[in-house]
């Protein structure tokens, strides 16, 4: 009995230990986040570039057809609103991010994804929504908490490194000042 | 008895480590499609180099004086800061992509694959904009000013996204490089 309470004692230790490794890991996880994001952003306007490229080609192509200079517009369009719906996506992840909001985190990354799948990017298998409409006797759903142990100096320390401003910057909110840039004035 | 005890403490101990790490251990980068993004930027890339080669003959034809002189260098300039831009990337996907294979570890892996599908994406954006480029120059070349107008526009929405696409890119970049510097 004494042994099984020894050996229960050290199995909480060892649990103790891991679950305080998990600090640094949650930050990574946070941070992960943040590069998936932009990794899936990446796609999406390199495939509205791709579109505008398409687009140039098929209409300087005196052999294309009415209907395949339609199909090229059609694409640029979708690509944009693509691009504009992950921007939207993006924004809600940045709240959830400031909120330190795991099922907001999850739900807007999850949306990213599904912008993105629909564009034809492989952003790998569906996966479950978190929230939505509930029955009764529905179970709630169980959010693991990435941000449980990052400090708030670490959040402060992801946020000064301009994580999410770049993102922000990058993703529309700022698109005005990109535009400018490097539009011939 | 204590074998069980200890397999339960373990047991918990391994569900309080996985259910914080579940929110994104379903790491969506495939590695697999780093080899077709590679392969894609490369195709876009020599794409872009017979596109290059083309307008510099067009290039040749249009007179000195021509009013449209101006925008053609402006178009050209355009052109020239993005192929340098897609071909470094290019060179740096490639670089990502082959330590894949030698990474210690799945997470490690993973990163350079992300590192180089990104990158990746930059040096086919930076290809596709020197394509849109080299037409404005060829539309110029053949008098088709009807053309012009769309494809100014067509090259200032592009260059915007491929500005994105860079951003994007050194946004991965840094947060992987932090994950490693700690």
């Amino acid at each position: 009995m004494k042994k099984h309470f020894m050996f229960s004692v050290g199995a909480a230790c060892l649990a103790a230990v891991m679950v305080a490794t998990t600090s640094v890991a949650d930050v990574d996880q946070v941070t992960s986040v943040v590069a998936e994001a932009a990794a899936i952003m990446s796609d999406l306007d390199a495939l509205a570039v791709d579109a505008q490229a398409n687009l140039v080609a098929t209409l300087g192509d005196k052999k294309a057809t009415d209907a395949e200079k339609k199909k090229a517009q059609d694409k640029v369009k979708k690509a944009n609103k693509a691009t504009l719906a992950a921007e939207g996506a993006v924004a809600r992840l940045i709240e959830a991010f400031k909120e330190k909001d795991s099922a907001g985190t999850a739900n807007a990354l999850r949306a990213l994804k599904g912008v993105a799948r629909n564009e034809g990017v492989n952003v790998g298998p569906k996966e479950k929504g978190v929230g939505g409409k509930k029955k009764a006797g529905d179970k709630k759903d169980k959010v693991p908490n990435i941000y449980a142990n990052v400090s708030d100096s670490d959040m402060k320390l992801i946020v000064a490194q301009g994580n999410f401003d770049a993102l922000v910057a990058a993703t529309g909110s700022n698109l005005s000042v990109i535009d400018s840039s490097i539009t011939p004035k | 008895m204590k074998r069980k005890g200890f397999i339960v403490g373990l047991a918990v101990a391994l569900l309080g480590f996985g259910a914080t790490s579940s929110v994104v251990a379903k790491k969506s980068m495939p590695v697999d499609d780093v080899a077709s993004s590679v392969a894609s930027a490369e195709l876009r890339i020599e794409e872009a180099r017979v596109a290059i080669e083309s307008g510099k003959q067009m290039l040749a034809t249009i007179p000195e004086d021509s009013p449209m002189m101006s925008e053609v260098v402006r178009v050209v300039s355009v052109a020239s800061d993005n192929w340098k831009i897609a071909v470094e990337s290019l060179a740096g996907s490639k670089k990502s992509a082959a330590r894949i294979s030698s990474s210690s570890n799945s997470s490690v892996a993973s990163d350079f694959a992300m590192l180089a599908k990104v990158n990746a994406n930059v040096a086919s954006s930076g290809a596709q904009v020197v394509k849109i480029a080299v037409a404005y120059v060829e539309a110029v070349a053949n008098e088709e000013t009807e053309a012009l107008e769309l494809i100014d526009s067509a090259l200032v929405k592009a260059s915007a996204s491929a500005v994105r696409v860079q951003r994007s890119y050194d946004r991965v970049k840094a947060e992987i490089t932090k994950k490693y510097s700690k």
